[in-house]
């Protein structure tokens, strides 16, 4: 276990968020007031009109698109997409909020030298004070992620970072006390420790790794209060919980060593019974028992625990102490069986231990592990939180939980779950650039044999169209203002048009007859009806007339937008033909090779660090538990002789 | 058995209040850092590389965005445009808390041809009470000759505690 526990991975309310209200607030009004002066943007009153798409509203879209990104745990793809519209000139060193974004973002990838020449740039300029305070903690962060811990110190605790959001001031305090506690400067630690909230999370790691330094630095007394001041913090999630039975088997463990039996006992019966650190807490409460010579109140105690899981440690040791205790209680066969019985488990373990050597050894071991990661997560980012690999049931896993625990080797295993994301991203990319040069290729052609073609056919509906749109507004400006019924065709509908067209003809070939025929007679009557639907009508037909001239004009109008629109389409397509896209796709292609293999060779050396740890964690075992089975068969040989000789006296007497 | 249960205890007591020590590689480190620093570069110039064989200048974007800090839960969204189904996406509980945070999530990217468009958005969400109910909008905007930018904003309607939705448009 760590004597320093680390402060869960949290995620911290990112300063560039502060940055951006105020942007969006700026952006939304700068973009009203250009797009519509009439129209104000107060929340939700937005503008009806669309605006115009200006440098200002791409980085809203740019920058809050990677916001999305940073938040859905897809970091590498936040900045890939700064980076992208950093080269395409929408971002730039004025742009503080995508800077300090960047920033952060070079930290949490690892890339320290990258950052702090941002925050130096910023540092450099003329911020906002709060900006500026958060750019310094920033820079802080980064030295005590290096181990510049004085430099950090320096830093946090200077006027520098006043003024801070409440949030990022507990994280500052926080990094702060964990400085002088590794200075063992605990009175200026615990000033930092009153500056972060009560009952958070952070204060109690904090707290905790507070009280065992100064365990540690032979301050005792107030190190058990501090660790009791976790303690008796109120129930809560697992890690609070578990947190909290680490600080009672703490305190029970310090006051064992110093001989102080009952509050030793106090504090351990704290640790829950179904708790990850029951194991421990139950061998260390029958070893307060013991050291008070109370062997039957310890012996329940360490049979429940030969019970349990004997790849765990403290079931190791209660293997040895539970037939000590039947020793000291006389009990010599109970003693007996139970050294016979620690000799048959430890030599199991030691086979496990032999058997979990062999398997750590064996080239696909990593791959095990990565397994866990890619089925808990189809996030493939490869800054993505790294899956629980520990969850493997190999027979290695209860050896190596405590390595797992340890904070280097989590490093370390993200940073080979890092590359190897990488390094699927690199084999996705060598995949892809093959078919956008094909697609390239297939463009190209397609354009080359299209483009003369299409050149002359939208020239050709250019003319129509302005034709068209001539045409309809010399009708719209000839429209009579007043109905006149002089023209009755001009007044009337579709359908009145047709028939007096019809009328029209019969009343030419009626022409010649007398005007006293009943066939002239009639068409005048059916002519003098059409006459008067259409005059009824006029009003309402005219209206209409508008209308569908004013719909004409809009058509018109979206037929010149569409044309417009072909025409950047083919100055696009002229503009791609004669780059050099095919050429830069072909360069980058021997780029991602070169890469692809120097990553499986990083990925090896690494992964070859990491499987050293572990078998030196199993050699470690291996010792240990040979030791032990070393101890158990002395110790039945000295039961078997006690026995033996007192059987002898009895015979003898 | 004295110095036994003092060497169990010393082995507890160093397991709870040391830690391990850490192994590091100055030059793997170095390497690792080089390596990283050109797979930014390598992943920023073929994104570029392929937005520009991909979309020309006149490309198309529709974000969905949210209130910051909304109490209502957003579940999916669903568009079609001119009745053709475009894009749909389930956000995940961490993604939803991304677009409280203030981010805007790109649900369609594509070329447009120019002229009137209608675009229909269906949203399903839960209510502060946890109760689901789906809504739907649609809006009609005309692709111009530039690039075309739409926002659609799930706002929160304090009165019935269900989103609303408006849009934003920009045009090149």
């Amino acid at each position: 276990m760590n004597a320093r526990v680390e402060t869960p991975m949290r995620r911290w309310q990112p300063s560039w968020t502060r940055a951006l209200k105020p942007l969006a607030i700026t952006l939304a009004s700068s973009i009203s007031l250009s797009a519509a002066a009439s129209l104000l943007v107060i929340g939700d009153d937005l503008p009806v009109e669309p605006m115009p798409l200006d440098i200002e509203s791409q980085r809203y879209l740019a920058f809050n698109e990677a916001t999305f990104a940073f938040y859905s745990d897809k970091q590498f793809e936040a900045i890939s997409q700064l980076l992208a519209n950093q080269k395409r000139g929408l971002f730039n060193n004025d742009t503080e909020y995508a800077e300090l974004m960047l920033g952060e973002l070079y930290v949490n990838f690892g890339l320290a030298e990258q950052a702090e020449e941002i925050f130096n740039r910023l540092l450099k300029k003329d911020i906002l004070a709060q900006l500026r305070a958060e750019t310094w903690l920033h820079k802080a962060a980064l030295n005590y992620r290096r181990g510049q811990l004085n430099e950090a110190a320096e830093v946090l605790a200077s006027k520098r970072t006043d003024g801070l959001p409440a949030e990022k001031n507990a994280r500052r305090h926080l990094m702060l006390a964990n400085i002088r506690i590794g200075q063992e400067e605990f009175g200026e630690a615990l000033a930092s420790l009153h500056a972060i909230p009560a009952g958070t999370r952070e204060g109690a790691y904090a707290t905790y790794n507070m009280g065992v330094a100064m365990i540690r630095a032979d301050h005792i007394d107030d190190g058990v209060r501090m660790l009791s001041g976790v303690l008796n913090l109120p129930p809560g999630d697992e890690e609070n919980n578990a947190l909290k039975d680490r600080a009672a088997l703490a305190i029970g463990l310090t006051h064992l060593k110093r001989e102080q039996i009952e509050q030793a006992r106090a504090a351990l019966i704290r640790v829950r019974a179904d708790g990850p650190f029951s194991n421990e807490a139950l061998l260390a409460l029958g070893l307060s028992n013991f050291k008070r010579k109370e062997y039957r109140r310890a012996l329940p105690l360490w049979l429940e625990l030969v019970r349990r899981n004997p790849s765990h440690q403290s079931v190791q040791e209660a293997l040895l102490l539970a037939p000590r205790a039947y020793e000291e209680l006389g009990a010599m066969p109970q003693a007996l069986a139970g050294y016979r019985f620690a000799t048959e488990t430890l030599r199991d373990e030691l086979r496990q231990v032999e058997l979990a050597i062999r398997n750590v050894d064996e080239m696909n071991w990593l791959d095990r592990l990565k397994s866990h990661d890619k089925a808990g997560s189809m996030n493939r980012d490869p800054m993505a939180t790294t899956g629980n690999y520990s969850a493997d049931a190999g027979p290695e896993m209860p050896y190596l939980y405590r390595l797992f625990a340890s904070h280097d080797f989590a490093e370390q295993f993200r940073q080979y779950m890092e590359l190897d994301r990488i390094h699927s991203l690199l084999r996705d990319w060598q995949q892809s650039v093959p078919a956008m040069e094909q697609a390239w290729s297939n463009q190209l052609t397609k354009l080359q044999a299209n483009l003369p073609n299409v050149r002359a056919r939208l020239v050709a509906v250019k003319k129509q169209q302005q034709e068209a749109g001539a045409e309809t507004a010399d009708i719209q400006v000839n429209m009579p203002r007043k109905l006149d019924m002089t023209r009755p065709q001009d007044l009337a509908d579709f359908e009145q048009l047709v028939r007096w067209e019809i009328i029209s003809e019969f009343d030419r070939q009626t022409r010649n007859q007398p005007a006293s025929s009943s066939q002239r007679e009639r068409v005048r009557r059916v002519k003098g009806v059409l006459l008067y639907n259409i005059a009824s009508n006029a009003p309402q037909n005219r209206q209409q007339q508008h209308n569908d001239i004013t719909t004409a004009l809009e058509d018109i109008d979206i037929v010149g937008l569409r044309i417009a629109a072909a025409e950047q389409l083919v100055r696009d397509a002229s503009l791609h033909i004669r780059s050099d896209l095919g050429n830069r796709l072909n360069s980058r292609r021997q780029d991602i090779d070169r890469m692809i293999s120097d990553t499986e060779k990083l990925m090896a050396q690494l992964g070859q660090l990491l499987r050293n740890d572990a078998l030196q964690v199993l050699a470690e075992n291996r010792i240990q538990l040979g030791e032990q089975l070393a101890e158990a068969h002395l110790a039945m040989a000295r039961v078997q002789d006690a026995s033996f000789s007192e059987r002898l006296q009895e015979k003898g007497q | 058995m004295k110095t036994s249960s003092k060497i169990v205890l010393v082995g507890l007591c160093t397991a709870l209040l040391t830690g391990p020590l850490a192994a590091s590689d100055e030059g793997l480190s170095r390497q690792i850092h080089n390596l990283k620093q050109n797979v930014l570069d390598l992943n920023r110039d073929l994104s570029l590389l392929e937005r520009e064989l991909l979309y020309p200048s006149s490309e198309s974007a529709i974000f969905v965005s949210v209130d910051v800090g909304t109490p209502i839960r957003l579940v999916d969204v669903n568009l079609t445009l001119n009745g053709k189904h475009v894009g749909y996406h389930f956000y995940s509980e961490q993604e939803f808390t991304a677009l409280t945070n203030g981010g805007i999530h790109r649900i369609f990217h594509g070329n447009l041809p120019s002229g009137r468009h209608t675009l229909e958005a269906t949203v399903t969400g839960y209510d502060p009470q946890g109760k689901d109910y789906q809504k739907t909008t649609s809006h009609t905007f005309i692709k111009q000759a530039g690039r075309k930018m739409l926002e659609l904003r799930v706002v929160d309607d304090l009165s019935t505690m269900q989103h609303r939705f408006e849009f934003r448009e920009w045009n090149e």
